[in-house]
Formats: C-alpha cells, sequence, structure tokens
C-alpha cells in the first residue's frame, strides 16, 4: 500500500505546488464577438422631426468597437408603403427626416426598417396607440409632502376597453408673478409623491403608469411639493400625459431597471428590451397630450 | 376521493386479528444510554420488521407465541434472542457499540431493512461514525459538505455550504436541528457550515418522495439530531485545529434518569492575525486598519425521564459570525474613522416532551423558537477644523447605515405513532407557527455640528401564522408490495390572506424477481417562507421574506421513480425524477436590497416557475477495510419568468449537467486511516457583460436632453458557463489509545491538487482598450492538522 501512497502524495504535492504558481486568477478567452446593426427610433406625436440611431455593436472582450455607422438605409413603412425615408445624416449622428409639423396620430402599422451592405436588415412595427382620456383636479393644499402642506393633483383616465394602457406622466408648475400675477414664463418639472402600486417613477420628474393586467379606470394622486397657499397666486400645472405602445412602455421600464443598476455589483443584469428582429435596438411610438389645470 | 382513498386504507387496518400481542420499549446504546433512532426489530421467521423512531420507541406487534427477534443497527452489534409473546411485553433493549469500523460496517449488512426493502426512495442517511471517517477541512468534518458528496445534492460551488437539492434553491430545503427550522447553516461565508459534528448524533436528508408527515419546503428535508447526552457516565471530546477549536462535555446529572450534552466552537483568526495587523499598522502610524472575523456556536441539551412513560428534551443551539474591519486615518487636521461590518446570527430551542399512551401509540409534543438575525453596518466618522476663520472648535460629521433584516419563528407541533401491527404503521400530527419577518429595515443616521438626521427606511415587519397537519400509513400490502400514502395540509394567514393546500403523498416499494426493487413516488409541496439572493455575489446578503398577499407561496410537484438492489456488499440505486415548480420568486432585472434603500421589497421582486429533471446513480460500499460510495447526477434544472429575460426560460444558475463524487474511506493499519474525496461539478451558468452599442432614449429617460446612449448588454440570463468544478480532499488520521483517553492527529488538505475553482469573475480593461474576463478562485490547497482528545 505504501508503495501506491507516498509516490501518489508526492506527485500530487508536486502538482500542486506547480498550481501554486499559477495564482488565484486565470483569464478566460472568449469567443470573438460578430458585429451586429442596432437601430433605435422612438417617435411621439408630437414629434416634427424623427431621429433614428444605426449602431454597429462593439464586443467587450475583443477589440471591435460600437460606432454609430454610415451607409445605412433608413426607412419607415405606413401598411407597406414608405411612409419617410431618414436618410440625411446629422451632425448628431442620427438619421433625421424633418417634417413641416408634428406628425401627429399615423393610423395604420408602422414599420421601422435598415438596410445596411455589411448587415442583416432589421426591422419592427409599431401602431401609435391612442389619446389618453383623462381629466384632472387640484385640490389646493390638500395632502402633505414630506410632512409639509401641499396640493393635491389627482388625474382620471378612462379606460379603453380590450387595449392595455401605459402612460408616461410629467408635471410642471407655472408661475405668475406673486405681487404682479404677471406669467414669468417659467416652467419647473415636479418631484411628484404618489403610493399608486401601478406607478413607477422614471427618472426624478416622470411617472410610468399602466393597468396592464387590470383593464379599468386609473386614477393617480400626486403630492406635488408646493402649496398654492402661500402665494398670492394660485399656480398652474400642466400635465403632459404620453400613452406608450407596449413595446415602449417595456423599453421605459427595463431602461429604468439600467439606469439604477448602474455601478452597483448588488444589481441583477439586465437585458434592455427590444422588439427589433435581431433582438438589438428599439423601436416604440408614443400619444401626447398636455393639459393646464390650476 | 383521495381522502375516501385513505380513509379505506385505515379502515382495512382495523380488520387485522386481535390475537396479537405487542411488545414495545425503548432501544439504547449501551455505553451512553442514548437512545437509538432507526434500529430495525426484525422477525427472520415472519419476514416483518419495524424500526425505533426517531427517540428510540419501537412497537412490534406479532401473533400470540414464541419468537426469534433480531436487532440491527449501523455501528452496533447485531443482538437475537427469544421471546415468549403470550402478553403485551415492554422491554427496553439495550445495544453496544462495534469496536470498529469495519465491524460496524459488517453488521449493516448482516440484517435489516436493506435498501431494496424500504419504502421511501430519495432518502439519504449518513452515519455520524462514517462522516467523522471523511477527510476533515481544517480540522473540522463538515456536515453540508458530506452531504454535498451525494448525488442530486449539489454545492452552490466554492464558499457555500447551502445545498441544491435537484434543481431547487437552499430556501427549499427544511433543514431542522432538532426539530427546529434553522435559516441560515454558514460559518465563514460558506466554509463551514453551524453543525458541530461532535454534537450531532444523527443525520438524514429527504430529497423526494416525500411522506405526509414532512411539509413546508419544495426540495428537501433534511433531519438533524443533537446528542442526548451520555446516561452513565461523564466524558468529553476536544479538538485543536489551525483556525478553531472545539470542546464537548457530556454525562449524566442522575444516572439513568438525566443526562446533559454541551458543545461550543470558535475560530481564532482574529486573534491569529492580531500581530501581523499590528505590525502591518505601526509602519504607518496615520493610518490605522483593522480587519477582523470570528463565528463561534454552542450546542445545548439536558434529557429527563420523568417515568418509564415520559420523557422531556430541552436543546438549545446558539452560532454567531462577526466580520468587521475597521479604518482610521488621522493627521494634524483632521481624524476620519470607517467601521464596515457583517453579522448574523442563529438561536434555535426547543422543548420536547414524549409520551407512551399504550404498547402501540407514542406521542411527541414540542414547542420551538428559532430566531436568524442578519446586520449590516457602515459608520463613518470624521473630525475636522473647519477652514472658517470665524469658527471654533472641532467639527463632527457622523455618518451611519444599519441595514436589518431576520425572522423570528415560534411553534408547536403534536406528532403521534401508531404501530398497529407489522402490516400497518400509521402517523399523524399537527403543527402551528407564528412567523415574525423583517425583510429588511434601513436605519441612516446623520449628525453634524447643529444637525441631526434618524431614519428609518424599508419594510415594516410581517407577521403570518402557518399550520399543518398531516396523516400517513405505511401499508405491506403483500410480501413483494408496500406503499406509503398520506395527506399533509398546510395553510398560511398572512396580511389578511389565507392560502391552504391539500397535498398527495404517495410512495410505493414492488419486489421484482432477482431482489430488485422497482420504487415510485409522488409528492405535492407548498412553501410559504423564500429567500431572495443575488446571484452574481456569494456573500451572505440572502435575505428571507414571507408570501404575503401579493407574493404567492411556492409549490412543486415531484415525480420519481427508480431501482434498488444489494449486490453483496454493494448498494446499488438509480433514480430518475422531474419537478415542476410554481410561484418562484427571484429578483427583478436590475433590482437588488443594497444601495436601494426605499423602495418596498415586493416591487422589486416578480415570481415564475421552474422546471427539474434528471437521474442519479449512487453505488455505496459499506463493507470490508475499504468502503465508500461513487455517486453521478445527470440533471437539467430550468427557471422561467415573464419579468426576467424577456420571459424566455433559461439555466437556474445551479443547473449542473454532470455532478460526479467519489468518497473513499481505508484503513491502513488499525490506528492508520485513510479517506480521499474527488468531486467534480460543470460549471455554474452565469450572465456575463457580452457587447455594447449606441442607442436612442425616447424623451422623459434623461431629463437633460441626451438623444444617445451608450448599452451594454449581457448574454442571455445564465447563457455563459464558468468553468468546472473539481477538487480533492485527502486525510490521514493517526490513533493511539492511552490510559485515559484516545487522541487522534489528523492531517489534511483541502483542494489537495490547488485547482483553481472560480468564485467570482471580473471584466478587465486594460491601457490599450482591450477587455479580458477573469476567473478567481477562492480556496488554494488548504493544508491543515488537528489534535483530537476523546476521554
Amino acid at each position: 500500500m505504501k508503495k501506491i501512497f507516498i509516490p501518489l502524495l508526492v506527485s500530487i504535492a508536486l502538482f500542486s505546488c506547480e498550481r501554486w504558481e499559477e495564482g488565484i486568477a486565470r483569464d478566460i478567452v472568449l469567443p470573438p464577438h460578430n458585429p451586429q446593426i442596432a437601430a433605435s427610433l422612438f417617435i411621439d406625436s408630437m414629434d416634427s422631426t424623427l431621429n433614428a440611431t444605426i449602431s454597429k455593436t462593439g464586443g467587450l472582450f475583443d477589440t471591435t468597437s460600437t460606432n454609430v455607422i454610415k451607409n445605412a438605409k433608413v426607412k419607415l413603412y405606413r401598411d407597406g408603403a414608405l411612409l419617410h425615408d431618414l436618410n440625411d445624416f446629422s451632425n448628431n449622428q442620427t438619421y433625421y427626416k424633418f417634417l413641416a409639423e408634428q406628425i401627429g396620430i399615423v393610423n395604420g402599422a408602422l414599420i421601422f426598417e435598415v438596410h445596411h451592405p455589411d448587415f442583416e436588415t432589421v426591422s419592427a412595427t409599431q401602431s401609435f396607440p391612442e389619446k389618453a382620456v383623462f381629466t384632472t383636479k387640484v385640490d389646493y393644499g390638500g395632502t402633505t409632502f414630506f410632512d409639509e402642506t401641499s396640493d393635491a393633483l389627482t388625474i382620471s383616465f378612462t379606460d379603453i376597453p380590450e387595449e392595455n394602457q401605459h402612460y408616461l406622466i410629467n408635471i410642471h408648475a407655472h408661475y405668475r408673478s406673486g405681487i404682479t400675477g404677471q406669467d414669468t414664463a417659467e416652467y419647473f418639472p415636479l418631484y411628484l409623491e404618489t403610493t399608486n402600486q401601478n406607478a413607477t417613477r422614471i427618472n426624478e420628474y416622470g411617472i410610468l403608469l399602466s393597468e396592464e393586467g387590470i383593464n379599468r379606470n386609473l386614477a393617480i394622486r400626486f403630492a406635488t411639493g408646493i402649496n398654492s397657499i402661500n402665494y398670492l397666486f394660485q399656480l398652474e400645472y400642466r400635465i403632459t400625459v404620453s400613452t406608450l405602445s407596449n413595446e415602449l412602455y417595456k423599453f421605459y421600464q427595463s431602461y429604468s431597471a439600467l439606469q439604477n443598476s448602474q455601478g452597483n455589483p448588488f444589481a441583477e443584469p439586465v437585458i434592455l428590451y427590444s422588439n427589433m428582429s435581431n433582438d438589438i435596438g428599439c423601436f416604440g411610438v408614443s400619444t401626447t397630450l398636455k393639459k393646464w389645470d390650476g | 376521493m383521495k381522502i375516501r382513498m385513505a380513509l379505506v386504507l385505515l379502515l382495512i387496518s382495523n380488520s387485522i386479528s386481535a390475537q396479537n400481542r405487542t411488545l414495545s420499549g425503548y432501544i439504547y446504546d449501551f455505553q451512553t444510554g442514548e437512545a437509538l433512532i432507526g434500529v430495525n426489530i426484525w422477525s427472520p421467521e415472519l419476514k416483518l420488521g419495524t424500526s425505533s423512531n426517531t427517540y428510540g420507541f419501537y412497537s412490534f406487534t406479532l401473533p400470540k407465541g414464541v419468537h426469534v427477534i433480531r436487532l440491527t443497527s449501523f455501528g452496533y452489534e447485531n443482538k437475537q434472542f427469544e421471546i415468549d409473546l403470550s402478553e403485551n411485553l415492554e422491554f427496553n433493549f439495550q445495544l453496544k457499540t462495534s469496536n470498529n469500523l469495519l465491524n460496524e460496517v459488517d453488521v449493516i449488512a448482516s440484517g435489516g431493512q436493506t435498501i431494496q426493502e424500504q419504502v421511501q426512495m430519495s432518502k439519504m442517511e449518513v452515519p455520524i461514525k462514517q462522516l467523522k471517517s471523511l477527510p476533515a477541512i481544517l480540522g473540522e468534518v463538515d456536515i453540508m459538505k458530506t452531504l454535498q458528496l451525494l448525488p442530486g445534492i449539489q454545492s452552490g460551488g466554492e464558499g457555500t455550504s447551502g445545498l441544491y437539492v435537484r434543481g431547487g434553491s437552499p430556501d427549499q430545503n427544511l433543514i431542522l436541528l432538532d426539530g427546529v427550522p434553522l435559516y441560515n447553516v454558514n460559518h465563514l461565508f460558506g466554509f463551514f457550515s453551524v453543525f458541530n459534528a461532535d454534537a450531532i448524533s444523527n443525520i438524514s436528508l429527504t430529497k423526494g418522495g416525500f411522506p405526509a408527515r414532512y411539509g413546508g419546503r419544495l426540495s428537501s428535508v433534511l433531519e438533524i439530531n443533537m446528542k442526548e447526552g451520555n446516561m452513565n457516565e461523564f466524558h468529553g471530546d476536544a479538538t485543536a485545529s489551525i483556525i478553531s477549536s472545539k470542546l464537548t462535555l457530556e454525562g449524566p446529572i442522575i444516572k439513568d434518569k438525566a443526562s446533559f450534552m454541551i458543545s461550543g466552537r470558535r475560530t481564532y483568526l482574529d486573534v491569529i492575525a492580531r500581530p501581523f495587523i499590528t505590525s502591518s499598522n505601526n509602519n504607518n502610524p496615520n493610518q490605522q486598519t483593522s480587519p477582523k472575523y470570528y463565528f463561534y456556536d454552542t450546542n445545548g441539551k439536558i434529557n429527563y425521564k420523568i417515568g418509564k412513560r415520559d420523557r422531556v428534551y430541552l436543546s438549545h443551539f446558539q452560532g454567531q459570525d462577526n466580520f468587521g474591519i475597521k479604518d482610521k486615518y488621522s493627521d494634524s487636521s483632521r481624524t476620519e474613522e470607517f467601521d464596515f461590518g457583517i453579522d448574523w446570527m442563529n438561536s434555535i430551542t426547543a422543548l420536547r416532551w414524549n409520551h407512551q399512551w399504550s404498547p402501540k401509540l407514542f406521542s411527541n409534543a414540542t414547542i420551538t423558537r428559532s430566531l436568524y438575525k442578519f446586520n449590516t453596518r457602515a459608520v463613518s466618522e470624521t473630525s475636522f477644523l473647519p477652514n472658517f476663520p470665524d469658527t471654533t472648535g472641532q467639527e463632527i460629521e457622523n455618518i451611519a447605515a444599519l441595514y436589518l433584516s431576520g425572522i423570528e419563528d415560534y411553534g408547536s407541533r403534536i406528532d403521534f405513532d401508531y404501530a398497529h401491527n407489522p402490516l400497518h404503521y400509521v402517523r399523524l400530527g399537527a403543527g402551528y407557527t407564528n412567523h415574525k419577518f423583517t425583510p429588511g429595515a434601513t436605519n441612516l443616521r446623520f449628525a453634524s455640528t447643529g444637525f441631526n438626521l434618524d431614519t428609518s427606511l424599508g419594510s415594516q415587519s410581517i407577521l403570518s401564522d402557518e399550520f399543518f397537519a398531516y396523516v400517513e400509513e405505511e401499508w405491506n400490502i403483500g410480501e413483494n408490495f408496500k406503499v406509503n400514502v398520506g395527506l399533509h395540509f398546510a395553510g398560511l394567514a398572512v396580511q389578511n390572506e389565507t392560502y391552504t393546500s391539500l397535498q398527495p403523498r404517495i410512495g410505493l416499494n414492488y419486489t421484482l424477481p432477482g431482489d430488485v426493487a422497482l420504487k415510485a413516488s409522488y409528492a405535492d409541496m407548498m412553501q410559504f417562507v423564500n429567500l431572495l439572493t443575488n446571484e452574481g455575489i456569494g456573500l451572505p446578503t440572502d435575505l428571507w421574506v414571507p408570501s404575503t398577499a401579493t407574493i404567492k407561496p411556492q409549490t412543486s410537484r415531484q415525480y420519481a421513480a427508480g431501482l434498488a438492489k444489494n449486490l453483496g456488499a454493494f448498494e446499488v440505486s438509480i433514480e430518475g425524477y422531474y419537478k415542476d415548480m410554481q410561484n418562484l420568486v427571484s429578483y427583478k432585472e436590475g433590482a437588488n436590497f443594497i444601495f436601494s434603500l426605499n423602495e418596498d421589497w415586493e416591487n422589486k421582486i416578480t415570481q415564475g416557475n421552474g422546471q427539474s429533471f434528471g437521474t442519479e446513480l449512487f453505488v455505496q460500499k459499506k463493507k470490508g477495510k475499504t468502503s465508500g460510495w461513487i455517486g453521478y447526477t445527470l440533471a437539467w434544472s430550468y427557471r422561467q419568468f415573464e419579468e426576467i429575460n424577456d420571459g424566455q426560460r433559461y439555466f437556474f444558475t445551479y443547473d449542473r449537467r454532470h455532478d460526479f463524487s467519489a468518497v473513499l474511506t481505508h484503513e491502513i493499519t488499525d490506528n492508520i486511516q485513510f479517506s480521499g474525496a474527488w468531486v467534480y461539478g460543470t460549471g455554474r451558468a452565469i450572465t456575463l457583460p457580452e457587447y455594447e452599442y449606441v442607442s436612442s432614449i425616447p424623451n422623459g429617460l434623461s431629463w437633460y436632453q441626451q438623444q444617445q446612449v451608450l448599452i451594454q448588454r449581457p448574454t442571455d440570463k445564465n447563457s455563459f458557463r464558468m468553468s468546472a468544478y473539481h477538487r480533492l480532499d485527502l486525510s490521514f488520521s493517526f490513533h493511539r489509545k492511552r490510559e485515559h483517553y484516545n487522541r487522534w492527529w489528523m492531517i489534511s488538505a483541502y483542494n489537495t491538487y490547488n485547482n483553481l475553482n472560480p468564485f467570482f469573475f471580473e471584466t478587465r480593461t486594460d491601457a490599450s482598450g482591450n477587455t479580458t474576463l477573469r476567473e478567481y478562485g477562492l480556496f488554494p490547497i488548504i493544508p491543515s492538522i488537528a489534535y483530537r482528545i476523546k476521554f
């Protein structure tokens, strides 16, 4: 038995010492990345310019790098017919098209298609959602915000049956001079507080509200953080509601998660939502309505 | 329909002849007087048998007359005797331990229930004596690491002692220490488990085919019992190793009536490292850094026989880990102090009362308390002289962030064993647990001259009430056919919501020609607690959260079938399983608990499904100078969540296609023992950053007018495999018997051929912009030596 054990142990010890020299880390060689096209276009009904970004992907573990690419053919079709050609390349590194006026709500199926000689053609389809139907009500000094008296603003949305509505809500406060009552032309975005279970904060000032899986009228109440009672002239609130397509809503959600997780080693990885045919990039549309109250 | 079937089974059991007599009592260890679990009581003539329960109680009903009875148990000498059962008899037996492992393993093969006779499948038992002969790492034999060597049970990789049973996660294992649930079993970031082998008498793990008495978790039930304490003599057992020492004392309080066992263990890494740290700090008086880590645990148990029919047990366990770094910088103008720490603790207490109501009816009533706390702290204090010329004195700023989470349970249960006759054994019981969860409360404090902020964020405690009841019957239908059938009812009341579940369980054993046992089982399970864990890290940041009105309980259905046979000295079994899991819990993409303090935890998680399936092969040799086992598992485990990976199914991070282990123990001489264990597992499935691209972003996602951003895209969820895990542990034990004590020198090596087993990875970018992926190992070869005495 000794004849087996001793040579075995000596061999293992030598092997182990040799490995000790290699340290506790090891570099992994990954296969080179195969660049693909990444296309993104977001259109709102109030846009008068269409901007698309077309780039090629760059691997993180090899020498390929990402950059915006030229020579792409960027087209927007409606129900199979060409609607817009976005073939001008701007200084902002986007493919763009100036429109004479706001694009408005375009009926029918919109197809965003990108051709490039070095890559496979990619595309995605979208339809403009219907404009939000909502009413607003301001309750001056009707709530609290971090224990201070605050105006409360309630927005009540009318349900569109059989459709999941997704809203992006922004509210600005419009000040008048406290002495003369004249318009100061100043609009301040408001940090909004809500306890609504279906609401998600986007950046500092946006609120995403979804009726996914509910299909009923929605109402959301905000504390605006402003106490109008302190002013001689009550504030006006400008309410901007963008109705998002399902795909754009998912993009907002995943982008928000991506932003929140950046730089945090404890966060779960985020795959940014894509509805493009090659699963990279996004085509999203929204319909925006602005309303004044107060 | 299922209820009716159970009632019919119970009625049939009552039709057995009244000309039977019952032999009942307890079985004890001759030397220590401790109750023996799972001793087989066998009638060779009638080919009928039963076994002692968790408290050593047995009840064996046979036809009136004279019978030969044989008692067998692993590690004990056989006992055979003739008994006249003209009346019911109560008789307590004592079994002598065999002298050495060779004899111990000879005994097990000589009689009693073999693997092909057991109805219950997927149950693994590791005798403590066998466990202690396996490689000791840093002088410590670790129960959890040994269990990870069994088929169907995987480790999470380096630095974890959690169990991943048949594609399940660690929270799906019900770990009971003296019947009380333990929530965290890790010491030293997973390198050791909290179980001190010197204080343990028995271990069994059930990974499928759950009888109805088990519930509350989807994947496994691990039952660990503490020693009761020697009823006859005072004994001690002490071990000193490189990083820790432990001491166990046991003995009678009142001979043959009451005994105690107390055991303690502590590491002294902090003490050993102190001179080196001091020396390092002396080189830079302005900067003082003091890392600290230690753990300790204590086990204690008292038992008292009140009379012939009653006995009470009081058990207690407490374990704690403390990790921290203190850093202090000072110069003439300012002093900065930073204190970071993580500590976690478990504490359990159980009071049990055994009562024998009749020769056939035995009960155990238990009341329990279980406490788990996990705390993180980061405290910074800066004192400085202000720059303003018109101010005087020192300014002090104090910032503290304390993160607290935990669970506190109070529970009670009662279990009855009714041994109607050798053909019918009925178990029934009920229980209740009150849970108090603190899923994560953050306390932020900021104090500066003239300003104070002290605020608490995060979730409030959640109270829930869990209850269950079960009935189960083991029924020998014929010589070749046995079944275990039962129903488990479970419920939870939380936040004005009540969840209930009726869970059918069945296990079948049919003996085919050639003495091959064909086994099959089905079990429905539900669990009301969830462990949230960040898959990217191995730190103990795991948080226990309950099912709530919005977080539905996890459920599973498990089907298993297999063959088992004794082949001479070898036991061979092969099992296939399929497990379907619903309402599993995971963090949403981008979510975490750390650094995201003001959100409700329920908003950060999502629920989905999982499937796992595989085949397990187990060959075990228990006889001879050389013993051990080989286990191989071929398995798949998936997860699917609507809000993760774009709703596509992905591999569970601990999906392990191949898992192989070989364990060998060999007695070189009477006093020298060698043991080795080799384990291989497919690499862990992880998500890597893969590529980046430039994208537009829509309005509202940036409050300044930014049109384009750089997006980093990871691989599909868990689509990349880390390197395979493999490791060889070796150990030699040298024994000497002295006049008043026995002593052992134990020399061992963990990861003997120093394989780099990946623990985590990072991406590195060099000066020329090239990025590489680097895997880091945690433990190289770790040689150790330990000295043990037993008196």
